[in-house]
């Protein structure tokens, strides 16, 4: 799924810059612009034709570059754009022999066609803005396009759709580098690896930790590959690359296998790492594990409460787009977020937007699609304990019962909504030190 | 899996890009005429304006009743060109020619002498680059107001331009 997801990632990003796409719409636009510009100049009018194209160009150079940063990928029709932005600047000019003179309005709804012809300096003036605007433009798209070959001659997939920070350095390579996290407690051969959910970072499990490295339990708090400190690690973000990150960190610290730790999504990822390689998992303690008996009602409720959830798994270019506005406007929603969500911790809530938008969408479809925590809880490799909270609406006690999961998972029900992993870290603490043998 | 383009071409794309725009727009587009407006962008600029109100009559020109069309030239054009341009203005259109001096023969439309230039200094006409008498056109509406004022040196071949403004002030 994650390589899949990846080439279709890579044909959709690289479809608008092929030579054989952006030579028929440099043949459209030439030829366009030629009739444009013999009908202005048929009517003495070559000023207004440079103008309004400037001013296009300058705006499409604009919104490609603000394209480019928000969705991490160039924009469709490069080049058709010009022509697109050119009649968008000049369309009172098409209706006015129809009989509609030019208002001031129309400033507003023509990239400024009226106002536009007083710039100082005129259609020179313009010039030299059009081509600091286009230049602009151009030298970000040169610098995406090297630092996705120069993940390529990594050997990586290059990073599409990772925004901020991704679209102009090369993300690392998770092989030769380790999720960035924090250790709590004396970690031995055998420590608890606390892995977050969707949308969350490590600050979800760093109060329990405290906890349990304080009662001398050594633990392991990463962040995953695409979100928090770890969010420029991996061009690909499936449960595959994530399970190979989190037995790399094991083998980092020596470790030889591990009491799994997760919340939400990371359950699936620690499913998925169990299905993966039984050997390095001691156990298995799974809080509010994402896991649906009901496949169909479960999607069609996220969808309900999340447009985000729901335009991403449409795959709807908006969710991307909207992501990387999010991504553009972390530090300022980073802030705010405590007070959007009064009754999550600060830290968590502040990590809710430090993630690229692959690594949520990845995750988030791994959820709905090859989710090995059913059949995981059916079948356990290893104990599973599950914690499972009463007034949960993401997921429902019965999504998990009515699997129902093999009678040696131990469920143990505890109040609270579906962040009862940072909302009790002491419960937390207490649940998961009483279920840990040696560390 | 490796990007279509080498990491140059957006800047070759660019290059090209400077290298035509400058063409467009340095060498193609041609400096204003000695009858142009100095400034281009003031020359039909097809913005409807509220511009000054004018007296109810100047050298035997009534307005208020209706839009008058001024027509403003240096020389008389021929009767054809003028009867060809006002069949394409709306029905029931009031024209007049503005000369600065009387015409040689009959002409299909009222004309103006108006060798001081007072009314094209009362309805705003713009000055063309070698301060001469203006080649062009004024719109004044039913209410006495200034519409539009534009030099035009080709104004007989662009009809449309006074056909649209005056059919958006009737």
């Amino acid at each position: 799924v994650s390589s899949a997801l990846s080439r279709d990632r890579q044909a959709q990003a690289y479809r608008p810059l092929r030579s054989r796409t952006l030579l028929w719409q440099l043949a459209v636009v030439l030829a366009a612009e030629t009739v444009l510009y013999l009908v202005y100049a048929g009517v003495d009018s070559h000023f207004h034709y440079a103008t309004h194209l400037l001013v296009g160009l300058t705006a499409l150079s604009a919104w490609q570059a603000l394209f480019l940063l928000v969705a991490a990928r160039p924009a469709r029709f490069q080049l058709l754009a010009v022509l697109g932005f050119h009649l968008w600047a000049m369309w009172p000019d098409l209706v006015f022999p129809l009989g509609v003179p030019h208002h001031r309005w129309m400033d507003w709804v023509a990239l400024g066609h009226v106002s536009s012809h007083y710039l100082p300096g005129g259609d020179a003036g313009w010039l030299v803005v059009a081509l600091a605007a286009s230049g602009a433009y151009a030298l970000l798209l040169s610098r995406w396009l090297h630092v996705r070959a120069a993940e390529v001659a990594a050997g990586l997939p290059p990073a599409i759709g990772v925004g901020g920070a991704g679209v102009l350095r090369p993300q690392r390579d998770p092989r030769r580098a380790v999720l960035a996290h924090e250790s709590f407690g004396p970690v031995t051969a055998e420590p608890l690896v606390l892995l977050h959910g969707l949308g969350a970072t490590s600050t979800t499990w760093v109060p329990t930790a405290r906890r349990l490295g304080e009662a001398g339990h050594g633990c392991l708090v990463p962040d995953l590959l695409g979100f928090g400190s770890s969010m420029r690690l991996g061009t690909v973000f499936g449960l595959d690359a994530q399970a190979e990150a989190v037995l790399r960190l094991l083998d980092h610290h020596g470790a030889r296998r591990a009491h799994l730790v997760a919340h939400s999504w990371g359950c699936v990822l620690a499913a998925a790492v169990a299905a993966r390689a039984p050997e390095r998992v001691a156990r298995l303690t799974l809080v509010t594990p994402t896991v649906f008996s009901d496949v169909p009602a479960a999607r069609a409720r996220f969808a309900r409460r999340s447009w985000l959830a729901r335009a991403t798994l449409e795959d709807a270019p908006a969710a991307g787009l909207v992501c990387g506005a999010m991504c553009l406007l972390r530090p300022l929603l980073a802030r705010l977020a405590p007070r959007l969500e009064p009754d999550v911790p600060p830290d968590v809530a502040r990590a809710g937007v430090q993630h690229s938008f692959a690594a949520y969408a990845d995750a988030l479809r791994s959820m709905w699609q090859d989710n090995p925590l059913a059949e995981v809880l059916r079948r356990p490799p290893r104990p599973i304990t599950v914690v499972l909270a009463s007034a949960d609406e993401t997921v429902l006690p019965r999504d998990v019962l009515d699997l129902p999961p093999a009678p040696a998972v131990e469920v143990v029900e505890v109040t609270g909504d579906h962040g009862v992993a940072y909302t009790e870290p002491a419960l937390m603490a207490e649940l998961i030190g009483a279920r840990t043998g040696s560390t | 899996v490796r990007p279509p383009l080498p990491p140059w071409a957006p800047l070759a794309w660019f290059a090209l890009l400077a290298a035509v725009l400058s063409a467009v727009v340095l060498v193609l587009a041609p400096p204003p005429g000695h009858l142009d407006d100095p400034d281009p962008a003031q020359q039909r600029d097809g913005l409807l304006r509220s511009g000054p109100v004018v007296a109810a009559e100047l050298l035997g020109v009534r307005f208020g009743s209706r839009p008058v069309l001024l027509l403003f030239d240096r020389n008389a054009p021929s009767a054809e060109q003028l009867t060809s341009y006002v069949d394409g203005l709306p029905d029931g259109s009031a024209v007049r020619l503005v000369l600065p001096q009387e015409p040689e023969r009959d002409l299909p439309v009222p004309v103006v002498v108006d060798a001081a230039g007072r009314l094209a200094e009362a309805v705003g006409m713009p000055e063309p680059v070698d301060g001469g008498f203006p080649v062009g056109y004024a719109v004044v509406d039913a209410d006495r107001q200034v519409r539009y004022a534009t030099l035009d040196p080709e104004y007989l071949d662009n009809v449309f331009g006074a056909r649209t403004i005056v059919g958006a002030v009737r």
